[in-house]
């Protein structure tokens, strides 16, 4: 008996022992342009998963609403995408990261409304995830939330409505804007006192706009539709 | 010794058990917006710098350290680094300290990794923080001419600082050969 708890003493002083040697004399790989592997992924990831759940088990997620969801989509679009994935861009993977960043328009995400306000807001340790809490408002964390839980399924219309712009014509006179409705969405130029003129209009559901150009001369405008190059329509300039 | 090999054995699979049970039951704090304690952030920091210590070491020497090399890397730095890792004579990044562990702040305490060690992390990144591997983004060249730049702060002659904020007029200024 008095073996056996020697042995294990030992096993309980030398492997702790033994792992802050492997770390500080640098064995453990620093650099994370390597993909992390497939286990410890999975016992990070489920790790993780586990301290949200219970950390933001007795949050209740506000009732979204599509103009929620927009302004959500629009922070993402702003403060998110940069490492998480355009909103209407082809797929892309992250190499960089260690762990990597979770690509959310491709992927979609497994937690819930309450669990991405928490994340967003406090950020996840040891990861290029940071605390949020400081720089957005309370109804700007529920909106992101609402609005990445549903990122995948999101309301006709909505996207159309979060990738909005507008463009200044090169005569510095008129203003281009894409409006959404319920129905349809419109390319507008608005003159110097304010008078929108519909240029052209799409139902919702025929396609993405993603953004207008103005030509140099302003002679043109370009608008692209779902974003991809081949895709660019020309109208000319009113 | 049969006794104390099983008892090893016992203590070592116990020792896992608990982690992995921690770990899969949410114990684990992950909350990045409470303050990292200092033992933790310094012992973090040693494996890290052991790490690269082991792997940069054998670099060859870096570009010449003339003014127009240590600019050129710092267009570079106000250009991309500054949102995490703070601007030359300006208050710390506010962003960088929403990361756990936080950015270093370059701008205000320098760094204790040599160039060398500075221009390998920028390419390869450092695991399980926020600093993603750059080698996607910038070429090797410039990866140098950062490093330049990087390894001379915090102490920069007000000339440098004038010169960096300049707004660029070629697009890349090439590494100066040796005099």
């Amino acid at each position: 008996m008095k073996n056996f708890l020697l042995g294990f003493v030992a096993a309980i002083v030398i492997l702790p022992v033994g792992a802050i040697g492997y770390f500080c004399m640098g064995f453990a790989d620093a650099q994370s342009d390597v993909a992390p592997s497939a286990l410890e992924s999975r016992m990070m990831g489920a790790a993780v998963h586990a301290a949200v759940a219970r950390s933001a088990a007795k949050l209740t997620a506000p009732i979204a609403d599509d103009d929620m969801l927009v302004k959500g989509g629009k922070v993402y679009v702003e403060g998110c995408q940069g490492c998480h994935g355009e909103l209407g861009k082809r797929s892309r993977e992250d190499h960089s990261f260690y762990p990597r960043v979770p690509q959310f328009p491709y992927t979609g995400t497994q937690y819930t409304e309450p669990q991405i306000y928490w994340v967003v807001k406090h950020g996840i340790r040891m990861t290029a995830m940071s605390a949020y809490g400081r720089f957005y408002s309370e109804e700007q964390l529920w909106s992101i939330a609402a609005f990445l839980r549903r990122i995948q399924s999101l309301p006709p219309g909505v996207a159309e409505r979060i990738l909005a712009k507008s463009a200044n014509a090169a005569d510095g006179k008129h203003l281009f804007a894409l409006a959404g409705s319920p129905s349809s969405f419109s390319l507008l130029s608005i003159d110097a006192k304010g008078n929108p003129r519909v240029l052209y209009e799409i139902p919702v559901g025929a396609g993405w706009i993603a953004s207008i150009v103005p030509s140099p001369d302003g002679r043109s405008l370009a608008f692209t539709k779902r974003t991809y190059i081949k895709d660019v329509m020309l109208l000319e300039n009113f | 010794m049969k006794r104390f090999v099983a008892g090893f054995l016992t203590g070592a699979l116990g020792l896992v058990l608990v982690a992995l049970v921690c770990l899969r039951f949410g114990f684990a704090d992950v909350r990045a917006d409470a303050t990292i304690p200092a033992w933790l952030a310094g012992w973090l920091n040693v494996s890290a710098h052991a790490s690269v210590v082991r792997q940069a070491s054998s670099l060859p020497a870096f570009v010449p350290a003339t003014d127009a090399n240590v600019i050129a890397g710092g267009k570079l730095y106000l250009s991309d680094c500054v949102g995490c890792h703070g601007e030359p004579d300006k208050p710390p990044s506010d962003f960088g300290a929403t990361f756990y562990p936080p950015a270093p702040q370059l701008a205000l305490e320098g760094t204790r990794y040599s160039e060398q060690q500075v221009f390998w992390i920028a390419k390869h990144g450092v695991r399980r923080t926020g600093m993603s591997a750059q080698a996607d983004s910038y070429s090797d060249e410039q990866l140098r001419l950062l490093a330049a730049f990087i390894a001379r702060m915090p102490r920069l002659s007000s000339n440098i600082l004038t010169e960096i904020r300049q707004k660029p007029e070629s697009a890349e200024p090439a590494a100066e050969p040796k005099k």
